[in-house]
């Protein structure tokens, strides 16, 4: 079993503006060189974008095609995923898109998501948001975790989302005067119902996710910061309280309804629900430092690498952006050692300090400013 | 490019239609230009004919023509004391083809969707309530909606509105396709399928 991405080629991609951007990739490390602005973090948002589990890919395609001076951009990849060769071919227009893997047409890249590489990405500016941003940031991070270990997890997120659309739509109809109160309470049950169903899913499986996984994360932790004695923890922080079946959760919807229709919207339920990162009983979004910030980002990012390993039985591609200007030297060094022994990694930096501990034949310099 | 008017005007009739787009439109209208006259007119008739002639079933809201009641329910051989409820007229020639189902049908036209603006008031459910009041033989209502977050909505909206009014109200079961293979099948459906077992007997 195992998973590599063997080339690239970009065209209209970003800064990679025409035809002739085509990379080969060494199997274990590969380091992305040159100065700022030259299209590094470029290199590694493609590779993202053709794989799942990067991080801001709900936002990529506004942002993609607001910078492309051309109306279109094409991505090929080659790869290996579990000792298959795949193609795959995406060309995305302003109204059109063409995803072709393995000659086969999908209509979008989530419909072939099984077949995509998966990839975790570590950018020193960005994943701190995971640990500092919304609890939406914590949500998406266990979400794309689960995503991977638990197909059954994957549906019932899509479902409960769905059913959460509708329902807010439903509530939207009292707000906008078209539906009175009596109508809706009527036609809310349903989704209720939906909602609750799925939700209890959701609910237990990131229970259990945090009562079996947050001793890993702890150790992580202070792997990664060696030299602290920072006592770190990590609680689920249901929005739904002292509830775990379905009843349970039906009836938290129901007893929301008051509120709910007032404004609109589906206040309560797994959708709300945070994860508690702590340091020292304080919660480290408010009370830690940004080098502990980053610390337990970056503990975070190697539990779900540690977990994504072990179910698939590979390791996912792992692209890390420009860590060596974020990370002191005891933290990169302790990042090396989470790293993967029989993975391919993706390394973007200003200028190549001490490559630590790698033998020359297990790397290769990709220097942009060369090109 | 411009083409003359009446062929201009005839793509753009063609577009209309859902997965149609500019190339394929372009082509039927070509394809059509070089057909026999008489093939023309026996097309635009079946179009306006079906058009004028065909209505819904004011029972089960089947497609009908001559004004009556469908074929199904006019039919002496249908068990008129089961009613099997689906989504669109699409889904009765697909359960007709299987030749299981005798009873009778009641079409919704559409699932419940807020998201698209179409609530129990937009679809044939106070029509259903009607017909249920009117003809007290009949007995079991089936539901055959498709397991999507909207036909699960609507299963569950018209299991709480017909409970007090039906004895027996049943759904489709889920599971493995006749002729799959169980290596071949998706995760989904098999954990489905294990939900859904039953006991050999």
């Amino acid at each position: 079993m195992s998973l590599f991405l063997n080339s690239i080629s970009l065209l209209n991609f970003r800064n990679y503006l025409g035809a002739g951007n085509s990379f080969n990739f060494h199997k274990k490390f590969v380091f992305i060189i040159g100065p700022n602005a030259i299209g590094k973090t470029n290199l590694l948002e493609a590779i993202q974008y053709i794989s799942f589990g990067g991080e801001g890919n709900k936002e990529r395609e506004k942002i993609l095609s607001k910078n492309a001076e051309q109306n279109f951009f094409s991505i090929e990849a080659n790869y290996e995923l579990e000792s298959r060769d795949c193609t795959l071919e995406c060309s995305i227009g302003e109204t059109k898109k063409n995803i072709k893997l393995n000659g086969v047409n999908y209509r979008s890249l989530s419909q072939c998501i099984d077949n995509l590489p998966k990839v975790i990405t570590f950018k020193s500016k960005e994943s701190i948001e995971i640990v500092r941003g919304s609890p939406q940031k914590r949500r998406e991070w266990v979400d794309t975790t689960l995503t991977v270990l638990d197909l059954k997890y994957a549906n019932a997120l899509k479902r409960y989302n769905k059913a959460l659309e509708q329902r807010n739509s439903l509530l939207k109809t009292f707000i906008q005067q078209k539906k009175s109160k009596q109508t809706i309470l009527h036609e809310i049950d349903p989704w209720d119902i939906e909602l609750s169903k799925y939700g209890v899913y959701l609910q237990n499986s990131r229970k259990q996710f945090v009562e079996k996984h947050s001793a890993q994360y702890i150790s992580n932790y202070q792997i990664i910061a060696s030299d602290s004695e920072d006592k770190p923890s990590m609680n689920y922080q249901p929005s739904f309280y002292g509830c775990s079946d379905e009843m349970g959760l039906l009836r938290q919807f129901q007893e929301g309804h008051h509120i709910d229709l007032i404004r609109g919207i589906t206040n309560k339920g797994p959708h709300r629900d945070d994860f508690l990162l702590t340091l020292d009983d304080q919660e480290i979004r408010h009370f830690a430092s940004q080098g502990q910030q980053r610390t337990s980002s970056l503990a975070l990012k190697m539990l779900q690498l540690q977990l994504w390993q072990e179910q698939l039985g590979y390791s996912p591609l792992l692209l890390l952006d420009d860590v060596a200007a974020e990370l002191d030297l005891s933290r990169q060094k302790a990042l090396f050692s989470f790293l993967p022994t029989n993975g391919q990694v993706f390394i973007t930096t200003t200028h190549l300090v001490n490559l630590p501990l790698i033998s020359k034949e297990d790397y290769q310099i990709i220097n942009l400013n060369k090109m | 490019m411009d083409y003359v008017l009446p062929l201009t005007e005839l793509i753009e009739q063609f577009r209309k239609l859902p997965g149609i787009g500019a190339k394929s439109a372009q082509r039927l209208a070509f394809q059509m230009l070089s057909w026999d006259k008489k093939e023309i007119e026996k097309f635009a008739n079946s179009l306006l004919k079906a058009s004028n002639d065909i209505h819904y079933c004011p029972e089960c809201f089947n497609f009908s023509t001559g004004g009556g009641v469908c074929n199904i329910c006019s039919s002496s051989k249908r068990d008129k004391s089961t009613v099997c409820i689906i989504a669109s007229v699409r889904e009765l020639a697909t359960i007709e083809r299987t030749h299981e189902f005798k009873g009778l049908y009641h079409v919704l036209h559409g699932l419940i969707s807020p998201m698209d603006g179409i609530g129990p008031d937009n679809l044939k459910i106070k029509e259903l309530l009607n017909r249920l009041s009117r003809h007290s033989e009949i007995n079991e209502v089936i539901l055959a909606l498709s397991p999507s977050t909207e036909g699960e909505a609507t299963t569950l909206y018209l299991t709480r509105l017909l409970k007090p009014l039906i004895k027996k109200i049943t759904r489709l079961s889920f599971g493995l396709s006749v002729g799959s293979d169980i290596e071949q099948t998706d995760e989904l459906t098999l954990a489905k399928a294990f939900e859904g077992r039953r006991e050999c007997i």
